[in-house]
């Protein structure tokens, strides 16, 4: 239940080309065929009574209340199960369905609490709603009958509880669970009477399968499954459309509050990326944005030896110009530069960069997606033109054989999964290449046809042989090569990849993957009718990220699988607005919408643009900018929203950088790992606050609205422009929607994008301009972007960073569904609850040799750093293999990894460590 | 020298593994044939003997009997359990045994016996002539056992007519209506008849894999089934090339887990799929979208087991038996409190008295009969002034009744229909499958409506609020199992008022 | 003391870069799109102080770069 009273349809939308009229109370509608009568009657305006069916389900007709009358047929069909038929009259409303409706409620009363004055879902529960249409008047069975009231209450879950006594058994949430989530961690036990919803197998929510996602919650009818906040609170009554600032999947949702109190977040069936889902972390992870923590006033210091100090925002403004001016004339116009943050609005972004090419005079710029999706850009725009994704989310429901590469959607991108698993229950094939048995390989309903856990760093290795198997097995889609793509660069590409050195039998050395399996995944791949390419940063993160990139391009274009749903080659972007900084111009060499520095007619358009004249020649990128800090050349440093301390390899090399600085500015809403390196702290705003776009995965561009007054008393934009305006440049904006005014008319892809026309569509996806008014969900459709795809070159060089005797194993990182990142969001929430501290997972045959048991505290050295965690004895990684995530500070994960980088992006290779773990008696760091 | 001892599962909880132990050890030898029950369970066990007369009978011969028989027919002897020519005990001889023609008779699992005995002629024909199969299906006019009583030609031709990678046939087995028993002694007395007739619906429809679904209650039957399909495929009966056709079929025992509700066809799908037996919407109908999505026959073992004769002796023959709109033979059970039960096979239309006082001969107890139910525990209760309905679709229907199944049981005068209304309602309320709400809640508000009446407690009132729950749980739900549970409940209430302290209808307190 | 990452930068470039072409002139192309004039100039300096710390391949990609390094400074525009 939703305090937004959207009308619910009943029963989900169907596609037919037939169309079916019929008669619905003497009116007269006509249906896509399959179309239920009930929703065909609420499209009309006609809400037939219901409770176990709702538009985000598949109907189940067990409540009986929607049944009607049709002419010439037998008996009082549900409506929500019946489908539309041409020339069919249908009665809604009769004696006969009169009293089924009252007699039905007479019995769900019966076995009700009669507590609606004191009920949570008071005002807000479909049953009430339900007893009021039918007319009940009168219980006649009493209440001493047998009954549920004594139900049990199951606290367990930190946001919501779940109240048996309330319970009419629809099976909304167990079919939400399957259907919407696709967990199944729901089921209704006993039978008859004694049927009851229940969490796995007689377990609490807390320790059952339940991923929290609150599909449950939003799906149940009454306060069964309630809100804590609302329990607490009470129900909100005001609310407002935004977008979640967790993952790439850019879910909307609707914020729902009293005053400014935040209540809940509601999944907004609208939203083009989750048409009404949600995770853990978007549904229930806001409450940092009031954390106790939160830092609300500006605070600067001489040095960072010293104590805080909390001045206004013009001292704080003036202090930072003030010393980023002193720097540049001590130390030259290049000393400073600033990064931009994936967290952030495009419009702060933009402003960002923009301050940076104009007021510090330099082009050192760069975002925090140079760690994280940096060769996806580089790799999709030398392949295909484009530096992102080709496809929508809804894609993926079309796909036949669907191929995950180095992700682990399940955990990461949930909302997205979850769709992905729907098609996969539905029958489509799964390809997941990655060294650990993620969650996809094998779970409720869903098993993966090939599991190929190869070696970390041996992802090109995998690509090459996947394509040479393609080329000499007779697989290319030759029509499309020789209609869409490059010949020449084909031939080559053709030429290269049949070499006998890339085949499957070659490259199982380098993967440890048999050949056989290799073969046979290439082949389903090939074959399928629609073969969709997913991943994440099991890719980029490499020091071959870039090449990958462009292998799984090869490809997907060797194939065919490119321009139309249900193919294409998908990047799961880590955070909310990667795709977004990115176009955005947050790179040292990239203008707003990927145009390079040295292009004069683009960068005359922008001085005109900014009034001021703009260098022609690469800025540094933030491993540049680091090196040449521990140089002694670079000094000063504006970070928006990203923990460099936390987040980037090598640590001990972030912190000496750092601390050679002699202004560092952290925009953050937290006290970070690096701003303890800060010399001035600027408070950022929560997403909750913003005011402008994030750009998810699929380019769709999402508004984020205001749904709380600033603590900070200032817009993030608004503080950059007084920056700038400090520093001597006239930045000014009244409002956020002027930004992305600025944004729109100089960059192309973007040219129809406003405020206004978000506020109107809900969302569009670039390229939106006059070709696209309103947006592109598939791209290369008819073309590439780029004219023809071009292929390319993959030669698979193995990276430098591999095991020895002294560093026999690999160590690999990743997230788990419930924390985020490096934490700093959700460590600050109830989702610790199911995520206390970072465990590094280690097979069982290389704990044996070392004597390790599984919760023994370990020693992890690399030849950059060691740190300590404790172990999971498992085998969900390969022997030789280790992995864990860096959610928490304390675990110092990227302690140890290297400032091995992607050759052509320097995207660090977080992905592949050597190490060496040894047990160890002391606890912690 | 054959002696029959049968191995059915009524014939063993009276003793008749032990008999042929006895007779066995005492005639070492004489050839002890384990055949299949003639469905005369009060004789049972029924020993024959194969003699110049023809099979002689026995019974019933129980473990304290056996010793004596053994000794008489090894002597040629007489023995007082002795009741002449098998075929012409007058229960056996005014019968038309058509789909039970085989069972009783020989070896269940014997395929040589199977064939002397008329088996697999209907699957030749069939073979010959797929493309006449459903016509042959259609002119018999058989309609379907598990109660509905819907044509099983429109069925087929249905599922033949849809286009699909994999249809499947699936055979409800989980006979779990009160006093029926015909599909148990069908598959433990003369399994091929099952299979014979899946396979010409194979052929007839399209459907490459069937399954059997047996309640876990009957364990003799899965037994033997599983044991049939094994011989089948080696005979090749079923399997890639059925009779060296082109034809492909395999079937595969699945065994229920105890659950009435999963005997309707949809919860016995979602059952058969792995899931919580639960009755799914229709549509879409099982013919469309069935077992895993895909195109599926459902019939019940009766309906399946009645093919073979059809194919082998043609529709007509088989639509010459039985009423203008019921035609062909339906296999009565006689339960209860009677002093004959067991197994009739006759066309349609019998009378109800002619079944239960001829073939039956009244009550067991010897006290007067009060109320017949038929159609197992959701059929109406019908009073005595009812026996003379015709035992057909229509008949029934007229009088608010339902052949079901065919299961008969019988109660005498010491019967409390208020009680048994009381049970109606207390058997929803422990079967349900909990997914519709009157089913669900509606039985449990039965049965307490019911004990309010009992106690005297405002029974106008509560009579008619439980005719209200019965509008409800008829009109309102979901399957069957609600929506039949009101007939013997109001059965009982309007035919036998004075059992529930009220005056009969149309009477004022 | 600081160790040059730019040698090491620069060999993986010239061992990565697609090999369809010449593998130097795509890899000074790539350089240019990349690299800040200072990380060229840097990477120049080191090679003349002490070429054996670049690669052949690397040394290569330097030799082609070095009579470019002073165009591009003139068009700088700031």
């Amino acid at each position: 239940m939703t305090l937004t009273q959207e009308q619910d349809l009943g029963t989900p939308a169907r596609e037919s080309t037939q169309v079916v009229s019929l008669e619905i109370d003497g009116q007269s509608i006509e249906v896509p065929a399959g179309t239920s009568v009930m929703r065909a009657a609420a499209l009309i305006g006609n809400d037939i009574p219901k409770l176990c069916a709702t538009d985000s389900l598949e109907p189940f007709g067990s409540c009986r209340l929607c049944v009607v009358e049709i002419d010439g047929r037998k008996g009082t069909p549900a409506s929500c199960t019946t489908p539309c038929e041409s020339g069919m009259k249908v009665s809604t409303q009769s004696p006969k369905v009169s009293k089924i409706r009252t007699g039905v409620m007479e019995l769900y009363i019966s076995d009700h609490p009669l507590d609606c004055l004191t009920c949570p879902a008071n005002g807000d529960c479909e049953l009430q709603d339900m007893a009021g249409i039918v007319g009940l008047r009168d219980v006649r069975y009493g209440y001493e009958g047998s009954n549920h009231l004594d139900g049990e209450t199951d606290d367990s879950n930190p946001y919501f509880s779940f109240d048996d006594s309330k319970c009419i058994a629809c099976s909304r949430c167990v079919r939400a669970c399957e259907e919407v989530q696709g967990t199944f961690a729901l089921t209704i036990s006993g039978r008859g009477f004694n049927s009851r919803v229940s969490a796995g197998a007689g377990q609490s929510f807390l320790e059952s399968d339940c991923v929290s996602c609150g599909a449950c919650v939003q799906a149940c009818p009454t306060s069964t499954l309630q809100e804590k906040s609302v329990i607490e609170i009470g129900l909100p009554t005001r609310s407002v459309k935004t977008t979640c600032a967790y993952c790439g999947v850019g879910c909307s949702f609707t914020a729902e509050l009293r005053g400014n109190e935040l209540i809940r977040m509601v999944p907004d069936k609208t939203g083009g990326a989750n048409e009404g889902h949600s995770c853990v972390k978007g549904r229930f992870a806001w409450g940092y944005a009031t954390h106790e923590e939160r830092i609300t006033s500006p605070m600067i210091r001489d040095s960072i030896d010293q104590e805080w100090q909390e001045v206004t925002w013009d001292e704080a403004i003036a202090f930072s110009a003030r010393r980023l001016r002193e720097t540049q004339e001590t130390y030259g116009v290049d000393s400073i530069g600033g990064i931009t943050s994936s967290r952030c609005t495009n419009e702060e972004v933009y402003v960002v960069q923009k301050l940076i090419r104009t007021a510090f005079g330099n082009n050192n710029v760069d975002t925090c997606a140079r760690v994280c999706h940096s060769p996806t850009g580089y790799g999709l725009n030398q392949t295909f033109g484009t530096s992102a994704g080709t496809q929508d989310f809804a894609s993926v429901a079309l796909a036949d054989v669907i191929m995950v590469i180095g992700a682990n959607p399940t955990d990461a991108h949930p909302v997205f999964a979850s769709r992905m698993k729907k098609r996969l229950r539905e029958g489509a094939g799964l390809i997941v290449v990655d060294p650990r048995k993620i969650g996809l390989v094998r779970s409720p309903h869903v098993e993966a046809d090939f599991h190929l856990p190869l070696l970390p760093g041996t992802n090109v290795a995998m690509m090459n042989a996947f394509g040479h198997v393609v080329v000499t097995e007779g697989l290319v889609d030759r029509a499309f090569v020789a209609e869409r793509c490059d010949p020449m660069s084909f031939a080559a590409w053709e030429k290269f990849i049949s070499l006998p050195e890339n085949s499957p039998e070659a490259m199982e050395e380098s993967t440890g993957v048999s050949a056989l399996e290799v073969r046979a995944a290439a082949r389903a791949y090939a074959n399928a009718a629609n073969g969709a390419i997913y991943y994440g940063l099991g890719v980029t993160e490499h020091s071959q990220g870039s090449t990958m990139v462009m292998a799984m391009a090869n490809l997907a274009m060797a194939t065919g699988n490119i321009g139309r749903q249900g193919v294409g080659i998908n990047p799961l972007r880590g955070q909310n607005n990667v795709q977004g900084s990115c176009d955005m111009g947050s790179f040292p060499h990239e203008y707003p919408g990927y145009r390079h520095v040295s292009d004069d007619t683009v960068r005359e358009a922008f001085e005109s643009l900014w009034g001021t004249p703009l260098r022609s020649d690469p800025g540094m990128r933030i491993p540049n900018m680091l090196d040449a800090a521990n140089a002694g050349e670079f000094k000063g440093i504006y970070i928006q929203g990203e923990d460099i301390a936390q987040s980037d390899p090598n640590t001990e090399h972030v912190m000496s950088a750092l601390r050679s600085m002699e202004i560092v500015i952290v925009q953050d809403l937290f006290l970070n790992e690096t701003a303890a390196f800060a010399h001035v702290f600027l408070p950022g705003t929560s997403f909750l606050e913003k005011d402008g776009t994030f750009t998810n995965a699929e380019r769709r561009i999402n508004r984020v609205r205001p749904v709380m007054p600033s603590p900070t008393g200032m817009s993030e934009w608004g503080v950059t422009s007084a920056l700038a305006q400090a520093l001597g440049y006239d930045m000014h904006y009244n409002q956020a929607s002027e930004i992305m005014d600025e944004i729109a008319s100089i960059t192309p892809t973007f040219a129809g994008v406003s405020f206004a026309l978000l506020d109107e569509v809900g969302s569009v996806q670039w390229p939106c301009n006059e070709a696209n008014p309103l947006g592109t969900p598939t791209m290369h459709k008819d073309r590439f972007v780029r004219g023809e795809g071009q292929f390319i070159t993959t030669p698979y060089v193995p990276t430098d960073e591999r095991t020895t005797r002294k560093f026999p194993l690999l160590l690999t990182t990743g997230r788990v569904l419930s924390q985020y990142n490096v934490g700093a969001q959700t460590r600050r929430t109830a989702n610790s609850v199911w995520h206390q501290e970072d465990i590094l997972d280690m097979h069982e045959s290389d704990a044996e040799v070392r004597g390790i048991s599984d919760g023994d505290w370990v020693l992890v050295s690399s030849r950059v750093g060691e740190t300590r965690l404790r172990v999971s004895v498992t085998n969900s990684t390969a022997a030789g293999v280790v992995y864990t995530t860096f959610h928490h500070p304390v675990s110092g994960t990227n302690v140890i990894t290297t400032d091995n980088s992607d050759w052509a992006t320097n995207c660090p290779e977080y992905k592949v460590t050597a190490v060496e773990i040894r047990p160890s008696v002391m606890a912690g760091r | 020298m054959k002696i029959y001892v049968p191995v059915d599962s009524s014939a063993k909880s009276v003793g008749s593994e032990s008999v042929a132990g006895t007779i066995r050890a005492a005639l070492p030898d004489a050839q002890i044939v384990r055949n299949g029950s003639r469905g005369m369970l009060w004789l049972e066990p029924l020993v024959e003997v194969e003699t110049e007369l023809g099979r002689v009978a026995y019974g019933p011969i129980f473990p304290e009997d056996a010793e004596s028989l053994a000794q008489a027919i090894a002597s040629n002897g007489t023995h007082h359990k002795f009741l002449g020519v098998t075929a012409d005990l007058p229960w056996i001889r005014e019968q038309n045994r058509l789909t039970f023609a085989r069972v009783g008779i020989s070896d269940p699992l014997n395929p040589t016996d199977y064939v002397e005995l008329g088996g697999l002629a209907g699957l030749r024909n069939a073979v010959a002539q797929p493309h006449t199969i459903v016509d042959q299906v259609m002119t018999s006019g058989l309609r379907g056992r598990g109660g509905a009583g819907f044509p099983a030609a429109i069925k087929w031709r249905t599922v033949a007519q849809c286009e699909a990678d994999v249809k499947y046939l699936c055979i409800n087995a989980d006979e779990g209506d009160s006093g029926t028993f015909a599909d148990r002694m069908l598959m433990e007395g003369d399994p091929f008849t099952l299979i014979e007739g899946m396979a010409i619906t194979a052929i007839a429809t399209g459907a490459s894999v069937g399954f059997i679904y047996i309640r876990s209650e009957y364990p003799d039957a899965i037994r033997v089934m599983n044991a049939a399909l094994t011989i089948a495929r080696e005979q090749g009966w079923i399997g890639n090339s059925i009779l060296g056709s082109e034809f492909t079929f395999d079937a595969y025992v699945r065994v229920g887990a105890g659950s009435y509700v999963c005997g309707e066809e949809t919860a016995m799908l979602e059952s058969l799929e792995g899931k919580r037996g639960m009755v799914r919407p229709k549509p879409p109908i099982p013919a469309l979208e069935g077992l895993f999505g895909k195109p599926t026959v459902i019939n019940n073992v009766m309906t399946i087991a009645a093919v073979p004769y059809i194919l082998t002796h043609g529709g007509e023959a088989y639509a010459d038996f039985g009423t203008e709109k019921s035609t062909g033979t339906s296999v009565y059970q006689l339960a209860g409190n009677i002093a004959q039960g067991g197994i009739v096979e006759l066309g349609f239309g019998v009378t109800l008295r002619h079944l239960v006082d001829h073939f039956g001969s009244g009550t067991r107890s010897g006290e007067p009969l009060r109320a017949v139910q038929v159609g197992g525990p959701l059929g109406a209760y019908l009073s005595k002034g009812q026996l003379d309905v015709p035992m057909d679709y229509e008949s029934l229907a007229g009088i608010d009744a339902m052949l079901g199944h065919g299961g008969i049981v019988v109660f005498d005068d010491s019967v409390d229909m208020a009680q048994q209304a009381r049970f109606a309602m207390e058997f929803c309320a422990e079967e349900s499958c909990g997914k519709c709400t009157p089913c669900r809640i509606g039985s449990t508000r039965g049965v307490e409506v019911i004990d309010l009446i009992i106690r005297g407690e405002d029974r106008a009132g509560n009579r008619d609020l439980l005719v209200d729950l019965c509008e409800v749980m008829t009109d309102g739900s979901l399957c069957a199992m609600g929506g039949l549970t009101p007939m013997p409940v109001l059965s009982a209430l309007t035919k036998f008022p004075e059992d529930f302290g009220l005056l009969p209808e149309g009477h004022t307190t | 003391m600081q160790i040059s990452r730019l040698p090491a930068m620069l060999d993986q470039i010239t061992r990565n870069i697609p090999n369809t072409g010449d593998p130097t002139v795509a890899s000074v192309a790539h350089v240019q799109r990349f690299w800040t004039p200072k990380m060229i100039d840097e990477a120049l300096d080191l090679s003349r102080a002490d070429p054996e710390l670049f690669s052949t391949s690397a040394q290569k990609v330097l030799s082609q770069l070095a009579p470019l390094a002073g165009i591009r400074d003139a068009g700088s525009s700031n």
